[in-house]
């Protein structure tokens, strides 16, 4: 083997050695062996892949990720997922191939009109079920670990649009919600979301904070804020829940966080004697 | 877990399609497989990797369909001007511009063999392509990129070049 076929075969070879072994670089290797200025050239290769991979950078340095890239995608998807259903012809199509933005653009169009349509022909034949507290404290509780998952993603409570934003419980800090609102998959009258509260000395507390319009239950709870609300445990045992109603912003709040949490957080909560 | 993850995937993606609309595009439908298969992710902690390989068989399935729709001959792709083209500075922005420039069948071996840091028998696997064919493109475009780019280390890249 020549000098350049040694070379030439040796640029595909990992830089760390791990595949020197391999049959189509045995040849290679042993004239690397028998070449100095080839071993050389392969030793200088190595230190300018070195230097191009840290000059590179982390692949999330990116400098031309559009503007709002996130929120267009979410916005994009959405729109797919929601339409996705009525287009399927059968379970069995799940190769998929590509979408551009023009495919997407016109299956959002269709979507929007069938969806219009859809909710137009609702709103004449139902009246919306009212929800209940037990219902929202007892809902499945494996589902409230997917709550960030992009089905919750595709249906985003109307009233966050309505409002920008969820509104907080009175006392609660915006800053202790981790991450957007999501909605709830069958029930796009709940919000999630995910808090941490920071204690002094203490480990903070986790939990999940639901809301919902007021209008939408069939009865409020009758306490006014989570202190003052009595825990019970959801159905599996996994979560201590409270739920209160905030008059100030005419939002249900439904608080879930691990057994033996409530305390702590209740405690965190009460304003302390200045 | 798009908000968290969607600029990362967008970097990959940017690089291995050459293109931001493309990008766009992969990252989207990354999302999209990786709620379908939402149920295969047994470990939470390991979203970013899933989503990573999740993105990288999105695209290598983008490169094989676009490979059987057009076929170029490597051959007809003229070689680059380097005293031309050579940025007087080397930084990521360059080399990302110098990934950019590399034809299709050039770059996405080389983007998946720096990084994804990928074998040559890996990239091959994956492109469906002989192994011979992965290793002379690896070469070709490293040799495409060092002409472009210029020195990079304190050692002069590739100055040696003769027949044994």
């Amino acid at each position: 083997m020549n000098c350049l076929d040694a070379l030439a075969c040796l640029d595909a070879a990992r830089p760390n050695g791990s595949d020197w072994d391999e049959p189509e670089l045995r040849e290679a290797r042993c004239h690397l062996d028998e070449c100095p200025d080839c071993s050389r050239v392969v030793s200088e290769r190595h230190a300018w892949d070195q230097a191009f991979l840290n000059l590179a950078g982390p692949a999330d340095s990116s400098s031309d990720c559009p503007d709002e890239f996130e929120a267009r995608l979410l916005e994009t998807m959405a729109t797919r997922l929601a339409v996705e259903p009525a287009t399927a012809t059968s379970p069995a199509t799940t190769t998929r191939r590509p979408v551009t933005r023009r495919q997407v653009a016109t299956i959002a169009a269709a979507g929007l009109l069938a969806i219009g349509a859809g909710l137009w022909w609702q709103a004449r034949q139902e009246v919306p079920v009212a929800l209940t507290v037990d219902q929202i404290r007892n809902w499945p509780d494996e589902r409230f670990s997917a709550v960030d998952d992009l089905e919750a993603l595709a249906v985003l409570p109307e009233f966050i649009a309505a409002h920008g934003q969820v509104p907080m419980p009175t006392g609660w800090d915006r800053s202790w919600v981790r991450g957007p609102a999501r909605g709830w998959p069958e029930d796009e009258q709940v919000a999630v979301m995910a808090f941490q509260v920071r204690l002094d000395g203490d480990s903070p507390i986790a939990g999940l904070l639901l809301a919902a319009p007021a209008g939408a239950m069939s009865s409020a709870p009758p306490v006014g804020d989570l202190t003052a609300a009595r825990p019970r445990y959801s159905r599996s045992g996994r979560f201590s829940t409270t739920a209160w109603t905030d008059e100030a912003t005419g939002t249900v709040f439904v608080c879930l966080v691990a057994p033996g949490e409530y305390e702590k957080l209740r405690r965190a909560l009460v304003p302390r004697p200045v | 877990m798009v908000e968290q993850h969607a600029r990362l995937l967008f970097g990959i993606a940017r690089r291995l399609s050459g293109c931001p609309a493309d990008a766009e595009d992969l990252v989207q439908q990354t999302f999209l497989a990786a709620g379908e298969h939402a149920d295969q992710l047994r470990d939470k902690s390991k979203v970013r990797p899933w989503l990573c390989t999740i993105l990288r068989n999105e695209f290598l399935k983008l490169v094989r369909s676009r490979r059987r729709a057009t076929t170029v001959s490597l051959d007809a792709v003229g070689e680059p001007s380097p005293e031309r083209s050579r940025p007087a500075h080397v930084d990521a922005e360059a080399i990302g511009l110098a990934i950019d420039a590399l034809p299709e069948e050039f770059r996405v071996p080389i983007v998946l063999y720096y990084f994804e840091e990928m074998s040559y028998r890996e990239i091959a696997t994956s492109l469906e392509l002989p192994i011979g064919t992965v290793m002379s493109r690896l070469s070709r475009g490293k040799s495409r990129l060092r002409k472009r780019l210029g020195d990079l280390a304190p050692f002069p890249a590739s100055s040696v070049a003769r027949t044994g």
